[in-house]
């Protein structure tokens, strides 16, 4: 990855405090110090992370992002210096407080605290400092020079700046906003409340096959990306490649996106979609062309009927039960709409949109109580005895 | 300090309706016009129709005269206000509340013409249209 | 040392001790029983108003404390998803609407008279009717906390997750309901101000010389006005559609998700400014006199003001340049939200140069307004960085934006609200604040501020999402997280120390004397605490500094003080105070003022019930409501005794270049309150009409039959007729006509509930169901919308005519019959115009 020399330093400190954390609250104390700097200092990106961009728009957009952070630091650091300068270049001068007038009831209640305790009634500016600084009133007349300086500095100085920023952050936007090639693959994600369901098409418009959570490109090729939601705004957001773009029922919106170099990037839902927004994460794998074309080719079949025999159990429990009404398995009768494909469930990484990492032991977790992993989400536990769990548990894992 | 002059009222009176103008035309030309080019690129992207960015040009330079010619009705009323003019001076509440009005008109005046024609560039540089449907 | 020259209490001043005690019982406080409620003078509501309003900040902060516990270790289990959803809906819900809004009019109800010069705000009951209804709104919606059902779908409760489908229960009408009472708070607010500020000074008091506060409150109350009404308008929608009513946000029904955003942003946005224009003007008050020089350009500082309160609503579209809007129309808005940054940079270089060219006293106030700039300063850049729209598709919605409005809101709102808490809480308790205390304060807050808000950036920039309950551990977020959370336990700690200080004073503090900072405004001509019956002598002014310009406060002449003479520590039996003249400040007229009454409390009361019952849906309670509101408006608008021993007073008093009594017509507070509701109803109406387009933007979404025009017209010609009636009854009326006036009026009456029927009819005709499609719904409420004016204007009409047969002489009926002609027009005119965009722009496509 191009240019990365200069984010060696928060990422160093970044990594160095997380992993103290880490090593804190796994009570690992003896971890030596030296192994948690390497820890920290290993040059692998942050996988979310807007700084370590990955492909075209995130590149552009990053490049932005020092522009704009080298004029915010440069004008910040301006105005504060010249505040603090103004406010340490001179100091009060003695003086006599002036004889101000005062409203006759304040007059009269001074009269009356002088009359009732003896004692001087608070003075004029009681709270300032003494020695008392007098009111420079004649200043105004002095202050031509100052007012061009004010114009100069806080309208003409900005407004020239501010224009070429206009110009260049158009110049990006147009660059940003390009649509995608014709010839593009597209793939089409529909946010759900809490996971992503994903659509492949080809160019000419046929569905190529469907799969969740898990977005699989071939690298360094622009890839359409057609977002929609049938239930509430959510949004798709893969930091490391490009901005984010939301899914809003009633609305199709249209972007493209592509990665440099193959990797697996994480994205999450950018627009607070309820209970679980906080896990509503997903992958997004770019991949050397000839792995990506053999993983369309394996996700595009139909699952294998089950060989093994408890697999082959848990498929008649699965089909029998409320799983199928909502859940499809292509090549079998289910064919349920209302959460994710799971004819290759085995496959992908994670489960229930990167709450888990997809292994037997987690798969089980979750089929036994999805509610206490993410509460809120939409999958119900499905009651099952011992013997039926094994069966779905193991037709489960053989969804490759 | 001292108590401050009374000025001559009268002589400097601005009528009503050319104060408001030179005060807050521009501001709200500026208003009209931004919200008049928003709805103008909406309503040729609704229909498919070509020529939205023209459209935000003229719109554009017609706003942007108004805006001028009230911050350049503020400035020449501000000369002929002489002394006045010179706001942190204690003036005539007659002569002072004017000049603030035009002073503000005149300041407005650049400011606001300033914002309608960078907006009206925008069509230069970006597609009308966007790709949702 | 000064305590006034005494030439100044002998001449001028001196009316005689029995007429000013006389005075002072007549504005004094209220007579028991009930005096607590009866209350309705600026001061003691304003008082309140501030108190509840700083406690909704401490519980709005203590909610976010207990965020930063749960977000301060990944995969934290400290509270469950959807209390922590709840949380920051109400976090962001209090601070901005039941903390940052009603403090500002508080302050405003508390200080704008003092610095105007004035006795008292034009409308006290209406004041302290908001107050009433604030807090009860509060509680309302904190109640929701008792039932465990808090709103949870966030302060900008983006539809379709907060319609009927997607949050099912009641807590997202607690918030729709509890955001109505504060609304109506802040539209109240706002006329009020515009009221004050431009009718209510004290005399020379010119636009040139108006403290900068006022300029700002002015701009603030017409951007309220502005901004608040499509708000209103939104909110309402929301709450039809949760009620199953109507479908404008379903998408099925052809409704638009995006119409939310547009109406809570067009709100949303200008609100960020109506909170931080009080707080410009605050620091420009305030900074000259610690500065002890005046502030360097006054004027640009005002065109300032002036130019943000227009730009502010050019920027909505910046919170939805992720929607996937078209690239042209983000340009627009882009432009705006870079370019706005020039009328604040004037406003900095102003403060800066004022500091530069004065001689700073280290006063915590300073000490404050310091910390605001350069807070500003850092939240103002990251403004900029997000209005560029590709850097904000990566940093919206995520912690940087957390950080930008934090650093905008605290640093912009919050800071210089702290300066004013030390700048002005002597003025409130008598006594200073202890400085050592206040600059522990300060630098505790300071500090932790950046440690909290700082390193929000970076998490945003490693990709941290808003509004996310937990996180996962290995992504990068840990340690800014960790710090961001400890941090703001320092900042709830800092905060705490004003309220430590505040305590110490009111016990130990020394006495602050009237001007304790030796200060500018007419505030500290006046006593620490100032009495309710302020201003018993009008002061005259002659400087934008009157304090420190100025040696005398007496008229210039002797005409001029013969012609005041009515106002020297009188009137003695009725509250009466003085109008001026809007540019000039000349003396126009005086006003009659009501004292102590129940009817604002147990009208607020009203509108508690009847937003309760809406709330339970249940039709009993919320008729009771409105049944209390009717009973207390007519209480309310009752004659009363002290009106007319005002017109008694000054039906003879007012002779040739004498004050008259302004109570009827174009002189009247009540007449430009009128205007104020007109511009209020054309906001909502061209807020309607928009929606309207906007919902049939869309060829498929066009109505399908394009409605038949036959009753549409026939109530068309039913609106020219109720205008040509309204037109002759008033016109009767100006000419002392009694039985033109009394035809007119009885014409007028009649033909209102013929246009009701007839724009009845013109829906029916249709067949629409409202709920039916999202056209349907627009349909039926542009038609709702006449039904509302024709609702104000039945009552109006009907007393008018009881007027004009009972006391056809009286001038009061004349003030009603001068309302209810305003009224009369615009319902017209309104009719005409829903009838145009609904009947005939249809058929020109």
């Amino acid at each position: 990855m191009p240019d990365r020399s200069w984010h060696s330093v928060p990422r160093c400190a970044t990594r160095l405090v997380a992993a103290a954390v880490r090593a804190a609250r796994s009570r690992a104390y003896l971890t030596p110090l030296a192994g948690l700097a390497l820890v920290a200092c290993r040059a692998d990106p942050l996988p979310q992370s807007t700084l370590d961009a990955a492909g075209p728009d995130a590149r552009i957009i990053l490049q932005m992002h020092w522009v704009l952070t080298a004029i915010a630091t440069l004008v910040s650091i301006g105005i504060i210096a010249a505040t603090v300068i103004a406010l340490r270049r001179r100091r009060s001068e003695r003086g006599t407080a002036p004889p101000l007038p005062l409203a006759p009831s304040v007059f009269a209640e001074h009269e009356e605290t002088r009359r009732r305790t003896g004692e001087p009634a608070p003075q004029v500016g009681a709270g300032m400092d003494e020695p008392f600084t007098p009111v420079e009133l004649d200043a105004p007349q002095r202050d031509g020079g100052v007012l061009k300086l004010v114009l100069a500095g806080g309208a003409v100085f900005p407004a020239v700046v501010l224009v070429g920023l206009f110009v260049y952050v158009m110049v990006v936007l147009a660059e940003v906003d390009r649509p995608a090639p014709a010839d593009a693959l597209t793939i089409e994600v529909t946010g759900r409340q809490f996971w992503w369901e994903v659509h492949y098409y080809d160019a000419a418009g046929r569905r190529l096959l469907e799969t969740a959570n898990e977005i699989h490109i071939p690298v360094g090729e622009e890839v359409r990306v057609r977002l929609r939601s049938p239930d509430v705004i959510h949004s798709f957001w893969v930091p490391r490649l490009a901005g984010k773009l939301d899914m809003i029922p009633g609305r199709t919106n249209e972007f493209a996106i592509s990665a440099d170099s193959s990797g697996v990037y994480r994205g999450q839902c950018a627009e607070y979609c309820g209970v679980q927004h906080a896990k509503m994460a997903m992958l997004l794998v770019a991949q050397a062309p000839d792995e990506f074309a053999a993983w369309m080719e394996a996700q595009a079949a139909d699952a294998v009927p089950a060989a093994d025999p408890l697999a082959a159990r848990g498929e008649a429990v699965f089909l029998a039960s409320a799983c199928a009404a909502c859940h499809a398995v292509r090549g079998t009768p289910a064919t349920g709409d209302l959460g994710p494909d799971l004819t290759h469930v085995a496959s992908r990484r994670t489960l229930a949109a990167l709450a888990i990492p997809n292994t037997r032991g987690h798969m089980g977790g979750w089929l036994v109580n999805p509610q206490a992993i993410k509460p809120g989400a939409h999958m119900p536990a499905v009651p099952m005895t011992r013997e039926e769990f094994d069966a779905v548990l193991a037709y489960m894992m053989s969804l490759r | 300090m001292g108590r401050p002059q009374r000025s001559q009222m009268g002589e400097h009176e601005v009528p009503l309706p050319t104060l408001l103008f030179a005060g807050f035309g521009a501001a709200v030309s500026w208003g009209v016009h931004f919200n008049l080019v928003y709805f103008l690129n909406t309503l040729f992207c609704k229909t498919g129709r070509g020529g939205g960015d023209v459209a935000v040009y003229l719109v554009t330079a017609a706003f942007a005269i108004v805006s001028m010619t009230a911050g350049w009705v503020a400035w020449r009323r501000w000369r002929m206000l002489g002394n006045a003019s010179r706001l942190d001076q204690a003036v005539g509440e007659s002569e002072g509340r004017t000049a603030i009005l035009l002073f503000i008109g005149m300041a407005g005046g650049a400011l606001f013409t300033l914002f309608i024609i960078v907006e009206g560039l925008v069509p230069l540089f970006l597609r009308t249209c966007s790709l949702a449907s | 040392m000064s305590t006034g020259t005494p030439s100044t209490r002998e001449s001028y001043f001196a009316a005689g001790r029995d007429r000013e005690r006389d005075f002072e019982r007549t504005w004094g406080a209220a007579a028991p029983p009930l005096a607590w409620f009866k209350e309705v003078n600026n001061i003691p509501i304003a008082l309140r108003y501030m108190g509840v309003a700083f406690a909704f900040l401490f519980t709005g902060g203590f909610m976010a404390l207990l965020m930063r516990i749960q977000l301060a270790l990944p995969e934290n289990e400290f509270l469950d998803p959807s209390t922590y959803n709840q949380l920051f809906t109400m976090h962001g819900t209090t601070m901005m609407f039941l903390f940052v809004i009603p403090f500002i009019e508080a302050m405003a109800n508390y200080f704008l008279p003092l610095l105007l010069g004035t006795r008292d705000l034009p409308f006290p009951r209406f004041t302290t009717l908001a107050f009433w209804t604030f807090l009860w709104g509060g509680l309302l919606v904190y109640s929701s906390f008792l039932f465990g059902v808090a709103p949870d779908g966030g302060w900008f409760a983006y539809v379709p997750l907060t319609n009927r489908t997607h949050s099912p229960g009641i807590g997202m009408d607690f918030w729709d309901i509890g955001l109505s009472v504060a609304e109506i708070a802040a539209m109240g607010a706002a006329a009020e101000l515009i009221v004050a500020i431009l009718r209510m000074r004290a005399p020379g008091q010119a636009l040139h010389r108006l403290p900068v506060f006022a300029w700002a409150m002015l701009v603030f109350a017409f951007m309220v006005i502005f901004a608040f009404t499509p708000l209103i308008v939104g909110t309402a929608m929301l709450e039809l559609d949760r009620k199953g009513l109507t479908s404008f946000f379903v998408p099925e029904a052809g409704g638009e998700p995006l119409l939310w955003q547009h109406l809570f942003w067009i709100f949303g946005h200008p609100e960020v400014y109506i909170m931080f224009i009080p707080a410009v003007g605050l620091v420009s008050q305030i900074l000259p006199v610690f500065a002890r020089r005046p502030l360097v350009g006054y004027p640009l500082v005002v065109l300032s003001l002036i130019a943000t309160g227009f730009l502010s609503f050019g920027l909505w579209v910046h919170h939805m340049f992720t929607t996937g809007l078209s690239p042209t129309s983000m340009g627009f808005f882009a432009a705006v939200s870079l370019l706005i940054a020039i009328p604040t940079g004037v406003q900095m270089f102003a403060w800066i140069a004022t500091i530069w060219k004065g001689r700073p006293v280290w006063r915590t106030p300073l000490m404050f307004i310091a910390g605001f700039l350069i807070i500003f300063v850092m939240g103002g850049v990251t403004g900029t960085m997000v209005g560029a729209v590709p850097y904000d598709y990566q940093v919206h919605d995520t912690y940087f934006v957390v950080a930008h409005f934090h650093y905008v809101l605290i640093g912009g709102v919050v800071f210089p609200f702290f300066a004013t808490a030390y700048y002005w809480l002597p003025k409130i308790t008598g006594r200073l604040l202890s400085e050592r205390l206040g600059k522990w304060n300060f630098w505790i807050m300071f500090v932790s501020f950046h440690v909290t808000f700082f390193p929000m950036h970076i998490a945003g920039l490693l990709g941290m999402p808003r509004r996310i309950y937990t996180f996962d551990a290995g992504l990068g977020w840990e340690p800014y997280n960790l710090v961001s959370s400890i941090g703001a336990w320092g900042f709830g700690i800092g905060a705490t120390l004003l309220l430590v200080n505040l305590v110490w004073s009111l016990r130990r503090g020394r006495p602050a004397g009237a001007n304790p900072w030796n200060a500018d405004t007419l505030e500290w001509w006046e006593p620490s605490p100032p009495p309710n019956a302020q201003f018993m002598y009008i002061p005259f002014v002659r400087s934008r500094h009157p304090l420190w310009e100025q040696e005398s406060f007496e008229p210039e002449s002797a005409e001029e003080a013969e012609r005041m003479e009515p106002m020297r520590a009188a009137p003695r039996t009725w509250r009466g105070a003085l109008l001026v003249s809007a540019l000039d400040g000349k003396p126009l007229a005086v006003a009659w003022m009501p004292g102590p009454t129940l009817w604002p409390v147990i009208m607020s009361v009203g509108f508690l019930a009847t937003f309760v019952g809406a709330l339970v849906e249940n039709a009993w309670i919320a008729g009771a409501g409105l049944t209390v509101i009717a009973v207390s408006l007519l209480g309310w608008f009752w004659p009363n005794e002290g009106q007319e021993k005002a017109m008694a007073e000054f039906g003879l008093a007012s002779g040739e270049g004498g004050l008259p009594l302004a109570i009827a017509g174009p002189r009247s507070n009540g007449y430009w309150a009128m205007w104020i509701f007109l511009v209020v109803m054309s906001v909502a109406l061209a807020t309607i009409i928009a929606a309207y387009y906007y919902l049939g933007d869309d060829g498929e979404r066009l109505p399908a039959a394009i409605p038949d025009t036959g009753t549409a017209m026939w109530a068309s010609v039913a609106a020219l007729a109720l205008a040509a009636a309204t037109y002759w009854m008033a016109r009767a009326m100006r000419r002392r006509q009694a039985w033109s006036w009394r035809i007119g009026s009885a014409a007028a009456l009649v033909l209102v509930p013929v246009l009701a029927w007839l724009t009845g009819r013109a829906w029916t005709d249709t067949g629409l169901t409202a709920v039916e499609s999202a056209y349907a719904s627009i349909f039926v409420t542009m038609i709702g919308f006449n039904w509302v004016l024709i609702a104000v204007l039945l009552p109006m009409m009907l007393f008018t005519l009881v007027w004009a047969i009972m006391r056809p002489a009286d001038v009061r009926g004349h003030g009603l019959a001068w309302l209810t002609e305003l009224q009369g027009y615009y319902t017209a005119a309104s009719w005409l115009l829903t009838a145009a965009v609904l009947y005939l722009s249809p058929r020109l496509w």
